[in-house]
């Protein structure tokens, strides 16, 4: 189903917790909604959902408005991070509730709850309570009960928050493959950007109510179009740190102070070059270590990292972080060359923290 | 050190003994009593003085005669009772559900206030307002059929137990409603939320999803407020005079107050009578009594 959300705005007691969004989600595309925790993007989820009502702007589910649609007219099956498991309720019931408010016949329901939980791997469980089941069993439950009803769109509000590591991890490529198999359109909310980037077909961003950026994860990594998303972007996250423009020769550098100048190549000169200080933001893997070349400094800290080592050292005057590989065996206090890969990096105006390269 | 660890042990049990004394004794007293002609302390005696003598039945007569007091039947006493605590627990719990979810989710205007009201009046001792209720109750008894024409309760006016219940209901709904709030606040709005989503009503998420999940707290309030119409006596003291219409704190009170020597043996057997409910209720119920407390909904993860 295709959503449209258009200028939509939620107020709270005179404050904006959704500030005029306007995104399109396509027929059967996986969209996530990213963002630090109260940022609006599940209230934003909730207008969807029909349980909160817009203050003003519309929501169109295949162009027609559906703002004034209770929730239980539109469609849509949701799945919550705290499961929301009808807990005086078997495994069963909890999943043919909806098809038993509708009265459909016993004998569909018995077929829809065997066909979901044939899907989910839930089979065994339809005559347990949800108490006796583990976080996951729950989540797979919660999951079928969204499912049984064959909606036309899927919310997720973080989903996977209360699950351990290692499950959140399956889980996440199964609810992917999932979305792929049965092309429900699907909204995901999460503050994970690991999650979003892996899952989703198309991030949307979202930073105290607005909207910053909405675009395929590739993009929203390669090419942060703010400050924010870059910073909450990546993991480990991007280097950022002031540098002093300087132009000579007809050439650009960055000056990180005690005399370290990198250049910068002419794929990637800001927009504006006559600010004088910038914000410069390198990800920890465009960082090499280098034989001969680079420039030198002392490694202050080796993190193992497992697949990589997290190196900390100092550039110029600036504390930065980059992945080396374990077989180097760099040691706390070992000198080294760093060579910066330049046309990775980016640069943003500090006031406004706007990108200087792609905003 | 054996010994002072004995003593460290033991101690706490002493004191609750010696504390809890006073009361075990006084039970002790009424059922002794009941079954005794006569008592020297909690020793039965009979008529001419010899200890451990005079073991009778005769103040248990009331259950089959007509109280001599009230010149009624014990049995529609209790059966008044009964209705009263009945009628008291079934309102109070009804009301408060319903409002204590409308405190607990909805947002109105008034509100708040509304809250620190309810708070306020739960202290306001009932004694004080007991003139006014009686005025209140006056006008309802001149309301054609509520006021006297009702089967079973009699109807809501003067004199009659559908007033006492009235009165009792309104008394005991601050506690109930901010009780019920309380127990409504502890369940997750993504479950309210996940049923509208399947497709409930307001009235079927609250009736099907909310409710189930706040029984504890409904069992709590339920003995409780069973209990409080079961003991009352202040409201059906001042609101119903005439002796059919009385209940068994009632007569206990006429029992006392009466200008002949007051028969010791018959007041224990009555006030035990009126007692063993209330016991074989509490032992099998006092595991969600002691939920009120606790509070809250086990089995979401």
């Amino acid at each position: 189903m295709k959503v449209d959300l258009i200028n939509l705005t939620k107020k709270f007691m005179g404050i904006t917790a959704v500030s005029s969004i306007n995104l399109d989600i396509k027929d059967g595309e996986f969209v996530a909604f990213l963002g630090p925790s109260g940022c609006g993007k599940t209230t934003t989820l909730l207008m969807i959902s029909g349980i909160y009502k817009p203050t003003t702007g519309d929501i169109l589910f295949e162009g027609e408005r559906v703002n004034h649609f209770p929730p239980k007219d539109r469609d849509i099956g949701m799945v919550f991070q705290s499961y929301a498991l009808y807990p005086h309720m078997t495994v069963y019931q909890n999943l043919v509730f909806s098809l038993m408010l509708k009265r459909r016949p016993k004998d569909e329901m018995k077929a829809e709850a065997k066909r979901v939980a044939d899907i989910m791997g839930i089979g065994t469980l339809l005559n347990r309570k949800p108490g006796q089941l583990s976080g996951g069993q729950q989540q797979r439950v919660a999951l079928g009960r969204a499912l049984i009803k064959q909606p036309k769109l899927l919310l997720f509000d973080e989903p996977l928050s209360n699950l351990d590591a290692r499950l959140r991890i399956s889980m996440r490529g199964e609810i992917k493959k999932l979305q792929n198999n049965l092309g429900i359109t699907s909204i995901y909310v999460t503050h994970d950007q690991i999650e979003a980037m892996t899952m989703a077909d198309r991030i949307a961003v979202i930073k105290d109510g607005i909207l910053q950026a909405y675009t395929v994860p590739e993009e929203l990594h390669d090419k942060p179009k703010t400050l924010f998303i870059a910073e909450f972007i990546g993991n480990p996250p991007m280097n950022l740190f002031e540098v002093k423009l300087l132009s000579e020769k007809g050439s650009l550098y960055a000056d990180l102070g005690k005399g370290v100048k990198i250049g910068i190549p002419k794929t990637r000169t800001p927009k504006d070059t006559q600010k004088g200080v910038i914000k410069m933001g390198i990800r920890p893997q465009d960082l090499h270590a280098g034989k001969d070349k680079g420039i030198k400094t002392v490694i202050e800290l080796v993190e193992p990292m497992g697949r990589d080592d997290l190196i900390v050292c100092q550039l110029g005057d600036k504390d930065i972080h980059f992945l080396t590989d374990p077989g180097l065996k760099l040691k706390t206090g070992n000198r080294i060359n760093i060579l910066p890969d330049m046309e990775k990096s980016q640069f943003f105006e500090i006031e406004t923290g706007k990108s200087l390269l792609w905003a | 050190m054996k010994i002072n660890k004995l003593f460290t042990k033991s101690f706490p049990y002493i004191l609750l003994i010696i504390l809890t004394l006073p009361i075990i004794l006084g039970y002790l007293w009424i059922v002794i009593t009941t079954f005794s002609t006569r008592i020297y302390g909690l020793i039965p005696v009979d008529q001419s003085g010899n200890y451990f003598r005079g073991l009778t039945l005769s103040n248990w007569t009331f259950l089959t005669d007509k109280t001599k007091t009230l010149n009624v039947s014990i049995w529609l006493l209790t059966f008044n009772t009964l209705i009263i605590a009945v009628g008291l627990t079934v309102g109070v719990v009804l009301i408060s559900m319903m409002a204590g979810y409308a405190l607990s989710r909805i947002k109105f205007p008034g509100r708040k206030p509304f809250l620190s009201l309810t708070l306020i009046l739960h202290s306001f001792p009932s004694v004080t307002l007991l003139i006014a209720i009686y005025f209140v109750l006056r006008w309802i008894a001149r309301i054609p059929i509520l006021g006297r024409g009702i089967p079973i309760i009699g109807g809501f006016g003067y004199n009659t137990l559908g007033g006492v219940i009235l009165v009792s209901i309104a008394l005991q709904l601050p506690l109930g409603i901010w009780l019920m709030k309380g127990f409504f606040d502890n369940v997750s709005w993504d479950l309210e939320r996940a049923a509208l989503i399947d497709g409930c009503s307001r009235w079927r998420t609250w009736w099907q999803i909310m409710v189930p999940q706040i029984m504890p707290g409904i069992a709590a309030l339920s003995i409780f407020s069973f209990m409080e119409g079961w003991k009352s006596f202040l409201i059906p003291y001042s609101f119903m005079t005439s002796h059919a219409r009385a209940t068994l704190s009632t007569l206990l009170n006429e029992m006392m107050s009466e200008s002949s020597p007051t028969d010791y043996g018959t007041l224990a057997a009555v006030g035990l009578f009126q007692l063993l409910p209330i016991i074989i209720f509490y032992l099998f119920t006092q595991k969600y009594l002691l939920n009120i407390f606790s509070g809250g909904v086990k089995g979401t993860a």
